[in-house]
């Protein structure tokens, strides 16, 4: 049957045309395909009944499993709309400072937020597997299994690398892959191999200047340290060291040729600025090289580092953390739970 | 039960878009479903029993869901978009606001205000935990640097938390680059891919590359570990768009990418495509979709979605302010000034004496044009993704074409381009779909959230 399109505002009046049918098919019963890309296009591959009830079978009992998105709230529609990528709280470290030629391991942490096993006879393995994305092995395996998983259960999935000796920047990037799913849902840490993780011009320019966030890759330190290979300011010049939310927790005046350690700053983000307020001519200025996880916040264990001079230390913990901008509300606690990018501001 | 077949070579794709549910059958399996849509009950239906319980299994009975609720026309933003400048550091070559180019206009912070203030009074009236402020514009917003600055600033100090976004075209200072990591919720970069791509389409003013300082930028967005988006703009050469994607895949840590094609020869124009220009975008997309899905990233067009159910192509013009430069109050964001030429009937207010004042009569007629358009799709299977598509966009791909004729839910070539590739990108995307999902689709490709978002710029 021909249907003619009714005509509206911005369209012109169609004619009837002679319908033009698809080809049939060649079969006469109903059947089901599956679908395969092939290099000169789709490749339809017929299934058998059965086989193919049970795969839906499967599908439907696996889509009831992961009928819930990060927030924990219902998704709308119906129950599979979820992918799987959403299933599961993934921790993915972010970026690693190490040494060359050091031994050192990636952690990936999964959560089963539902309310149902996890049973997915899943992979991580090396994303430039597949030839897609240029990735280094560093001497992983080139992929580790990851077990099922209970409801509520977290399991940490640990891969050992070695970092190359030679002095450059290298990236390993890793995805999950699911026995079911074919297309991979992950990606992998960044891995920073240059020895400083961040640092100045040498000497720095007669300016201030600030840099990108140190990120620490343990998502759940409480507070992060952070690791001047060496540092060396004129004075009157000095570093100050503040958290995600902008709050100043540390200044650091004077030199440090054989290195020093920060104070502990709140959370897993660290923000490095170098104020230029010394009319002397710059020095070297400094070399951030490691980063470091600390269990516990206490602000008052915040300690001045040695050797002399003494820096200043400014430390001044608040009673509460900040507001968060997802809540809104003051919280003492500096890890947000919400899953969007967000802002801290001053309680 | 809304179902359809929609032709794929000699096979179809048999689809259930409010259930999100897809396979792939023969003619006698399209026959069936199309027979079993047609029924009061399935349970009238006459098939062998092995594949009514198949397509039990499968939840191809299911009835549909309840139907969307049409938006309302209440006016009750809960986001102030500020198109804030047509200046330009770039000229790119396509920029259909010619951005950069003639007299100055630039928003003034009073007008911001007044936007932020209506936002955050109705956003609080509707009890909503933020509001929205997005920086946009038919220039770059960046170049207006203290309005921004000044806008945020007096947006955060209002009770209600602030939410702000901003698209860019990523060249800034190193001072705005960290102000923004700090202040910026969630950003959309325009840039193109590899460095001939990106300065042969979108050179600075003085006719230099911008691909450098892009680049600068999205480093330390991902050295920073910020979230962003890429927004891609490609033009003939079509094959070129693949490997822009492949390579912001392999250099970059953007995981969401969209890709909108440009058919304009000239900056200030738009242009829709030609039957063969809709085709090779078609394939250079799907090309692109598959580098990307196979680097674990997304790629996306703003016309097929099929993950997205929804009765509005975007949410602008009911839930933003948007306002450009010239004071005006619009209802799309690529209205950036009044040589639009959709300016007059996107024009729905504008902001006098610090009050929002809005043309009620001009707005509903805007509004009813919209539902009108949209009814006129109700048999394309693409009728709650793109929900009408976006009218700015769609408007020169219509002037002068047929609405072609349907059958089965296709609407067969021979009807305006714009929507032929719509439809051809979201049957190709779901067979992509299908075959990820060893045989099924079940919705996969986004989540709500991000499906949601994908309506917002």
């Amino acid at each position: 049957m021909t249907e003619e399109i009714k005509d509206n505002a911005d369209g012109i009046h169609p004619k009837v045309e002679e319908e033009p049918r698809p080809e049939a098919g060649t079969e006469e019963e109903p059947q089901v395909y599956s679908v395969n890309k092939g290099l000169t296009g789709w490749k339809f591959g017929r299934r058998e009944f059965l086989a193919a009830t049970a795969t839906a079978a499967a599908a439907v009992t696996a889509a009831a499993m992961v009928a819930t998105d990060k927030s924990g709230e219902a998704a709308p529609g119906t129950a599979a709309v979820v992918g799987d990528s959403i299933m599961l709280d993934m921790a993915i470290p972010v970026m690693m400072a190490v040494q060359p030629a050091q031994s050192f391991a990636q952690t990936w942490r999964f959560t089963n937020k539902s309310e149902a096993a996890w049973c997915k006879g899943a992979t991580l393995h090396l994303a430039n597997a597949d030839g897609y994305i240029r990735g280094d092995q560093l001497q992983a395996p080139a992929s580790v299994a990851v077990p099922d998983i209970a409801p509520g259960e977290t399991v940490n999935v640990k891969v050992d690398m070695v970092a190359p000796a030679e002095l450059d920047t290298y990236r390993s990037s890793w995805r999950l892959q699911m026995a079911d799913h074919p297309t991979p849902v992950a990606s992998g840490p960044f891995v920073v191999l240059n020895g400083c993780i961040i640092e100045s011009d040498h000497p720095y320019p007669d300016m201030s200047q600030t840099w990108p966030s140190v990120i620490n890759p343990d998502s759940t330190a409480l507070s992060t340290r952070v690791h001047f290979s060496r540092l060396e300011l004129a004075s009157g010049d000095y570093i100050v060291l503040k958290d995600s939310g902008g709050q100043e927790h540390q200044r650091i005046t004077g030199s440090y040729p054989s290195g020093l350690w920060s104070s502990p700053v709140p959370g897993i983000e660290v923000r490095v600025e170098l104020e230029r307020a010394s009319s002397e001519s710059p020095e070297w200025g400094f070399c951030l090289d490691q980063v470091e996880s600390n269990r516990v916040y206490l602000p008052s264990v915040f300690k001045q580092p040695t050797p002399t001079p003494t820096p200043t230390p400014t430390a001044t913990p608040c009673a509460c953390y900040g507001v968060c901008s997802c809540h809104g509300h003051c919280s003492c606690n500096p890890h947000c739970t919400c899953d969007r990018i967000h802002y801290w501001y001053p309680c | 039960m809304e179902a359809f077949a929609i032709p794929v070579e000699d096979k179809f794709i048999l689809y259930r878009p409010r259930l999100q549910l897809a396979c792939v059958g023969n003619q006698a399996m399209a026959d069936l479903v199309l027979n079993l849509a047609s029924l009061e009950s399935p349970c009238e239906a006459s098939a062998p029993e092995e594949v009514m319980a198949f397509l039990r299994t499968l939840g191809f009975l299911e009835p549909d869901p309840p139907p969307l609720p049409l938006p309302d026309h209440t006016f009750r933003p809960t986001s102030a978009v500020l198109l804030l400048t047509n200046r330009c550091n770039l000229r790119c070559t396509y920029c259909y606001a010619a951005g950069g180019e003639g007299p100055v206009q630039d928003l003034s912070l009073e007008l911001a205000r007044a936007a932020i203030d209506t936002v955050a009074h109705s956003s609080a009236e509707l009890k909503q935990p933020h509001f929205e402020l997005t920086f946009h514009g038919g220039g770059e917003p960046v170049q207006v640097w203290e309005t921004v600055q000044a806008a945020t600033a007096y947006a955060r100090t209002k009770d209600l938390p602030c939410r702000t976004s901003m698209v860019t075209n990523g060249v800034w200072t190193t001072r705005q680059r960290e102000w923004i990591l700090h202040n910026i919720d969630s950003l959309s970069i325009s840039f193109d891919g590899r460095q001939e791509t990106q300065d042969r389409q979108r050179p600075s003013a003085s006719g230099r590359g911008s691909f450098k300082a892009v680049m600068r930028t999205i480093r330390a967005l991902d050295k920073a570990g910020f979230s962003y988006g890429i927004r891609m703009t490609a033009t003939a050469p079509w094959q070129e768009l693949p490997e822009d994607v492949r390579f912001i895949c392999e250099e970059t840590g953007c995981q969401g990418m969209q890709a909108e094609p440009a058919f304009n020869i000239r900056r200030g124009e738009h242009q829709g495509p030609t039957q063969e220009e809709s085709a090779a975008f078609v394939g250079a997309f799907m090309e692109a979709f598959e580098i990307a899905q196979r680097a674990g990233r997304r790629l996306t067009y703003s016309g097929a979605r099929p993950w997205l159910v929804a009765s509005t192509f975007c949410t602008a013009p009911y839930g933003a302010l948007v306002v450009n430069a010239t004071g005006n109050l619009v209802v799309c964001y690529e209205i950036a000034g009044d040589n639009h030429p959709l300016a007059a009937m996107s024009t729905v207010g504008h902001i006098v004496d610090s009050q929002v004042a809005l043309d009620h009569q001009a707005r509903e007629a805007l509004l009813t044009y919209l539902e009108e358009k949209r009814a006129a799709c109700r048999e394309c299977f693409c009728y709650w993704h793109c929900a009408g598509d976006c009218y700015t966009r769609s408007f020169y791909a219509q002037a002068g074409s047929r609405r072609g004729w349907v059958h089965r839910g296709w609407v067969h070539p021979g009807a305006n381009p714009r929507c032929d590739m719509n439809r051809q990108i979201t049957a190709q995307t779901l067979l992509w779909y299908i075959m990820a999902g060893d045989g099924v689709w079940r919705g996969q490709g986004m989540t709500s959230q991000e499906a949601q978002l994908m309506r917002t710029f």
